[in-house]
């Protein structure tokens, strides 16, 4: 047993001895228990044996992997890799070990794995770069390398740093973040470039990067750079080159502009006009180029300054964006702000291209020819002016006033006479014709026929006249017969007036050559023919007349042609009863023939007045030339401007373009044009008129009719009253409405009194001499005390003066120029009773309404109460209707009567009137009629309007003296002391005149008792100046600016003593008006004051007395004071007056003008008996402050 | 004493400083207007613009201007319309005679009359830029002035 043990132990040992005998399976055997000293010692004799072994390799690098001591993975992958290369004779071996060769690639796969996760894991570059750099050739190195590049990019982004990036680039220059890694770096030097600041450095950047993207940022920092430097070096040189040299710069456009304004900069220093033109020209798109010609515009012109220059400037530089400006600044300063005609008129000649030329041509027109009123100016303007645009129409005008509209034959032939160059003649040569033979008038046919034989509407005159002709009228038979036998020669239409003639004319052959056959016949009716002859009145001007022959005349009706020849005046009133017609081939050897014969028109007249005129031409200069006797031409114009300019250089004498006159003055029509001066309104009393409305079913009407009866012819002095007959004054409303269908409004009114011919009374009143003739004498008695003395003094030196007997076209138009009509409508006319009736029912509803109380009416007075409608018309006379009165109505009843004047609403007033008396009335009183009740309700006093149409008031004048101060106004204006008056001064610009305030003055006590017949003696009366700083010249505009003479003074106190006035009030009356002493005040007022004392605490005062203003030097003034004043002193402790004083105060004022009405006052006024011995109060004399108002 | 002298530098220099009045200065443009009355036999009433930097200036010029006008102008709407002196070249061949025929204080001054004293109408005293206009009415007497022209041979006589 002992043996079998002893047996199994041995071999037990045996066994174990054998298989530990070699190293590695011993070493397995250790590793496997744990022991890996005994391991490590085992494989290491196996590698020391065998250190090729692919085993002994394995077991060692399982050794290294899976001991803890001696852990070693890169042991563990040494060995391994060594392990790896197999023989066949080491695969057999590792089958020994059961082990295959994919167990070694397996261990190396796990040792890869194990480094590549605990390189991954520590993030660290450097154990990943220990895996890459050692653990070559595995399918981890990628990701390895990979994630270390982003681990050592990322570590170099967040430090930031150049050298981290440029380390990475140099490290690991296959990596994915070189590119950025580049980046960087370059973006660290642009910035190191940047902050350098230094051109080198950017170019050396820029030659770094070319081809990159920071090249282009290279180039912006050199750009900016390079522009930079341009800026220092401000001039236009530097950016023009900077320009050239780098035109694909941003910064291109901006040295443009800095080369624009260094280059402008450059121009305006040397401030020439040539260079600014150059710089405009070299530069076109330049922003300064608006400049540029700014300058040009102030150099060339002076600064605007020189007009000549400006004229030239317009010229020289069309193109000058400033042309219209200068041309504009020109025009005005040239043509005096178109207030010179002369000026106008060589502007418009010099400047054909202006655009101000039609405009100044049309105030030309307008100057010239007096807004086109004036015949003669309008004619002138033709003449003087036919490169006008306004020329034709001036004429045409011309044509239409001188004609009357072509309605007058006379007229028309004047106009034909005397304008024989006038376009419109072969319009007036129709109208003339038509004329003739409108209403088939043979008297007119035949008129027409002798004057005019030669007419180029012969034929149809002729065949007219056969038309009119009664079979019997044997005297026009024959003279169709004589016409057509005589003229068959000369009218190749006379077949046609033939056929016309018919067979009803007997063809006597008659002689032509003698013509008397005819003239024996025509004496057995003498007296029709005589009807048809005409005087041919050579005096071209005056209306042909017809008139009867002298049988023993008869002779004369033949004219042979050897005597016509002999006249060198066609028409006399001895040679004119003209029966022949004249034959044209005769007119040769008359040169005024020969003169017209080209015109058709010519007419015998014409040419009876061309002699006339030839020969007046060189006799007298009295007569004047026909307007149109010569064409106007544009080089008669270049003349006159030519003259003028001459003139105005030469000899500073500029000639007016007013020439001649148009014609005979015999037949000048009465000028009723309007100058200039008429922009104003002239001073002329106004005329008035009252008219009534009255409504015929009122229960009132009669009371009103005699109220207005008893109130109708009152005027204030300022007026003029035109008493038509009360009958003819008051106008039924209901005929009115009725006529008119309408109902009453104030065109109706307006309406209706030009159909009762309320305006043609009154101008029937102002002539008539009571047979229903009218004279001057009336008018100019009326004249003479409704004309101021201006008006007077400037008739004295006229023909007549104002003697009697003459038409005064003058007198009749200061007259009729302010004549008024003044219209009352009362309506609504009720008694008290009902009235407060009706306010009663009103507060009853309203009282309901609001649930308020009802509280009655007050009735107070007894009478009537009414609503009042005051019109006022103007009747309008213009000058066609003067020129109607003057020339048709003065001598015809009927053309008066039908006359139809046109009249303008100026204003309406709608007020409530009242004629009532207290109620109840007092024991002792007679209660009043109801008439007296209308009379006072119907009362008219202007005066109450006079705020609602104050210009209707406006009392006009001109400052007559300056030095003293008199306007020739007075009592017959209703000037009194110290009324108040505004000076203006007219001030002209262009066409519009403005009154500008320069200065306040009121009546002194010299007034003028006006109120009789002006004699242009009368004294003017004395003012004085109360305000306005401005001189005051002769000529002034003098208007009436009435004020209540009421004066507020507000302002506070001071005094040496220990009292001190807080509140000084003051108003002041004008009394002057009352004591005849001019600026006399009744004056009040009231101070309250504090006093420094521990007794008194305040004072109150109050006085009364007289002031008077004395102005000097036009804005100071001093008003000296007396007065009586009364106060008291108040203690501090009960407020109870302790104290009275009065007596009598002294003082003045001070003033100073802020305005006219509004005063700086300070003053002082004494009072001795102002003082309180116990308490040592002494305010004898204080001092004050204020303001004043005047109203 | 000081004070005093202090008070009379200030006076002086005040003085210095006061605006020296402008004589009025000459300007000879006008205008003639003719108005609705006829002048009294042998003369001519119209009015006449003249311009002048002062309102006398301008009043002053008026008879000045009416003559010229007379002579070498004529009246627009006047039976004067024609001037007097029609011979363009007569007045340069005349220089001298109308140099002292308008000399300040000169012979014109016979022939013309103010009418109405001088005294300006209403709206007839105009302010146009700095220059005043006034509208003067003025009787010229035609007859005696032609006279002397023809007396002169400065213009013909009638009848010739």
């Amino acid at each position: 047993m002992r043996i079998k043990v002893f047996l199994i132990i041995i071999g037990l040992i045996w066994v174990s001895h054998s298989s530990t005998a070699d190293p590695i399976k011993r070493g397995i055997k250790a590793l496997r228990k744990g022991n890996f000293e005994r391991a490590k010692e085992n494989f290491k004799k196996a590698y020391q044996k065998d250190a090729k072994s692919s085993v002994t390799n394995y077991y060692m690098a399982q050794y290294f992997y899976f001991t803890k001591i001696d852990f070693n993975c890169d042991s563990a992958y040494f060995y391994v890799v060594r392990s790896e290369n197999l023989s066949g004779a080491q695969l057999l071996h590792l089958l020994d070990y059961k082990l295959i060769s994919d167990s070694i690639l397996y261990f190396k796969k796990e040792i890869e794995d194990y480094a590549f996760n605990d390189a991954m894991i520590s993030k660290s570059i450097s154990n990943l770069e220990h895996y890459i750099s050692n653990y070559k050739d595995n399918s981890n190195l990628k990701i390895a390398i990979k994630s270390r590049n982003e681990i050592a990019y990322n570590i170099a982004i967040e430090s930031n740093k150049k050298g981290l990036f440029q380390d990475f680039v140099e490290k690991y220059p296959t990596a994915t973040q070189i590119p950025l890694a580049k980046e960087k770096i370059a973006e660290f030097e642009f910035s190191e470039t940047t902050e350098s600041k230094s051109l080198a450095e950017y170019k050396k950047f820029r030659d770094k990067h070319k081809g990159d993207s920071w090249e282009q940022k290279a180039l912006k920092g050199i750009y900016t750079l390079e522009f930079d430097s341009c800026m220092e070096a401000k001039n236009s040189e530097s950016f023009k080159q900077y320009i050239h040299r780098y035109p694909e710069s941003d910064l291109k456009i901006e040295a443009k502009i800095k080369y624009d304004y260094y280059l402008f900069e450059e121009v305006k220093v040397k401030n020439n006009i040539d260079d600014f033109k150059k710089f405009i020209i070299e530069n076109p798109e330049s922003k300064y180029i608006n400049r540029a010609h700014n300058y040009i515009y102030d150099l060339f012109t002076l600064n605007q300054t020189d007009t000549t220059k400006l004229g030239e400037f317009v010229k020289k530089f069309p193109d000058n964006p400033f042309k219209n400006q200068a041309e504009e600044l020109y025009y005005n300063l040239f043509t005096y702000n178109q207030a010179s005609l002369s000026r106008l008129a060589i502007y418009s000649f010099e400047n054909p291209k202006s655009r101000f030329k039609l405009e100044a041509d049309k105030i030309i027109y307008n100057l010239a020819t007096d807004s086109q009123r004036s015949i003669n100016k309008l004619a002138e303007f033709a003449i003087h002016y036919p490169q006008s645009p306004f020329a034709v129409k001036a004429e045409k005008r011309y044509y239409d006033l001188y004609t009357e509209n072509q309605t007058s034959i006379n007229k028309v032939e004047s106009f034909i006479g005397l304008n024989k160059e006038s376009s419109f003649l072969k319009d007036a040569g129709k109208r003339l014709f038509e004329l003739h033979v409108v209403n088939c008038n043979k008297q007119n046919i035949l008129n027409y026929i002798n004057k005019y034989p030669n007419s180029k509407y012969v034929v149809k005159v002729w065949k007219k006249l056969y038309e009119c002709k009664s079979e019997t009228d044997e005297i026009i038979t024959s003279r169709i017969k004589i016409f057509l036998k005589n003229k068959a020669a000369d009218y190749k239409y006379i077949d046609e007036l033939s056929l016309l003639a018919i067979d009803k004319i007997d063809y006597t052959p008659i002689d032509p050559d003698s013509g008397e056959v005819y003239a024996l016949k025509l004496n057995k009716s003498q007296e029709d023919l005589a009807s048809t002859t005409h005087t041919g009145d050579n005096k071209i001007n005056d209306s042909p007349t017809i008139k009867k022959q002298p049988k023993e005349n008869s002779e004369l009706i033949v004219i042979k042609e050897e005597e016509r020849k002999s006249e060198k005046i066609a028409l006399t009133p001895e040679n004119s009863n003209i029966e022949k017609p004249r034959e044209p081939e005769k007119r040769e050897n008359d040169t005024a023939y020969v003169k017209q014969n080209d015109n058709e028109q010519s007419t015998p007249t014409a040419i009876a007045d061309n002699n006339l005129t030839s020969k007046k031409q060189d006799k007298t200069y009295e007569d004047d030339p026909s307007p149109f006797v010569s064409k106007p031409t544009s080089q008669n114009t270049k003349n006159t401007v030519d003259s003028l300019k001459q003139n105005e250089i030469a000899k500073p004498i500029l000639e007016e373009i007013k020439v001649a006159a148009v014609s005979n003055s015999k037949q000048q029509s009465p000028k009723m044009t309007r100058s200039a001066s008429d922009l104003t309104e002239k001073q002329v009393r106004k005329s008035l008129t009252y008219a009534l409305f009255e409504r015929d079913n009122d229960s009132y009407t009669s009371y009103i009719r005699d109220g207005f009866t008893e109130n109708a012819g009152y005027v204030n002095s300022q007026f003029d009253y035109v008493d038509i007959g009360i009958d003819n004054s008051i106008i039924s409303m209901e005929e009115m409405v009725e006529s008119r269908k309408l109902h009453n409004s104030d065109d109706v009114k307006r309406q209706f009194l030009i159909d009762t011919k309320i305006p043609n009374k009154i101008i029937d009143a102002l002539f008539n001499d009571g047979n229903d003739a009218w004279t001057m004498e009336k008018l100019i008695e009326k004249a003479k005390y409704n004309f101021s003395d201006l008006d007077i003094m400037a008739l004295k030196s006229a023909t007549g003066g104002l003697e009697l007997g003459s038409k005064r076209a003058d007198l009749i138009e200061h007259i009729l120029s302010e004549l008024y009509i003044v219209s009352f409508t009362y309506s609504n006319v009720k008694t008290m009773t009902e009235y407060y009736d009706e306010i009663d029912q009103a507060r009853y509803a309203n009282a309901i309404k609001y649930k308020t109380k009802y509280v009655p009416v007050n009735r107070s007075e007894r009478g009537f109460i009414a609503d009042r409608t005051v019109d006022f018309y103007k009747i309008i006379i213009d000058g066609v209707v003067l020129k109607t009165i003057y020339e048709r109505l003065y001598d015809n009843k009927d053309a008066r009567d039908s006359m139809i004047y046109n009249i303008q609403l100026q204003k309406s007033i709608l007020k409530r009137v009242k004629g009532t008396e207290p109620y109840p009335l007092s024991a002792n009183s007679k209660p009043a009629t109801d008439q007296s009740f209308f009379n006072y309700m119907t009362d008219i006093n202007l005066n109450q309007f006079k705020k609602k149409f104050s210009k209707f008031f406006e009392i006009k004048s001109v400052l007559y003296n300056n030095n003293p101060l008199e306007v020739k106004i007075g009592r017959k204006e209703g000037l009194q002391i110290d009324d108040r008056y505004f000076v203006y001064n007219l001030v002209q610009r262009g066409n519009s005149i403005s009154e500008k305030r320069v200065g306040v003055i009121r009546a002194a006590k010299r007034i003028t008792d006006n109120r009789q017949i002006a004699t242009g003696d009368i004294k003017p009366s004395s003012f004085y100046r109360v305000g306005g700083m401005k001189t005051l010249d002769k000529g002034m505009i003098v208007k009436a600016a009435p004020d209540k003479g009421i004066s507020f003074y507000i302002g506070t106190g001071s005094s040496l003593q220990n009292y001190k006035p807080q509140i000084v009030l003051r108003a002041s009356y004008n009394i002057s008006k009352i004591i005849n002493l001019t600026q006399l005040r009744l004056e009040m007022g009231l101070s309250l004051g504090s006093v420094n004392s521990s007794y008194i605490s305040s004072l109150s005062e109050i006085n009364l007395g007289i002031r008077r203003d004395y102005y000097f030097k036009t804005i100071f003034q001093i008003s000296p004071y007396i007065g009586y004043h009364s106060g008291s002193l108040h203690s501090s402790q009960s407020e109870k007056s302790i104290y009275d004083f009065s007596g009598l105060g002294l003082g003045t004022d001070f003033a100073l003008n802020i305005v006219h009405n509004v005063k700086l006052v300070s003053g002082f006024c004494f009072l001795n008996s102002r003082q309180y011995d116990i308490e040592d109060f002494k305010a004898k004399m204080v001092f004050n402050y204020s303001l004043r108002f005047d109203f | 004493m000081k004070k005093m002298k202090l008070f009379l530098i200030v006076c002086c220099l005040a003085a210095a400083c006061k605006t020296k009045k402008m004589p009025p200065a000459i300007n000879y443009d006008y205008e003639v207007e003719s108005i609705n009355q006829t002048g009294v036999e042998g003369t001519v009433i119209f009015k006449v613009w003249s311009y002048a930097n002062t309102n006398d200036g301008a009043i002053g010029m008026a008879k000045y201007n009416a003559v010229h006008a007379v002579l070498f102008k004529g009246i627009p709407g006047t039976n004067f319309s024609t001037p007097m002196v029609t011979d363009p070249a007569a007045k340069s061949k005349n220089k001298t005679y109308f140099d002292e025929f308008f000399k300040e204080n000169g012979q014109y001054l016979s022939y013309a009359t103010l009418s109405n004293d001088g005294s300006i109408g209403l709206g007839d005293r105009l302010q146009v830029g700095k220059l005043y206009k006034v509208g003067v009415i003025v009787q010229v007497n035609y007859s005696l002035l032609r006279k002397e022209l023809e007396n002169k041979s400065i213009i013909r006589k009638f009848g010739y």
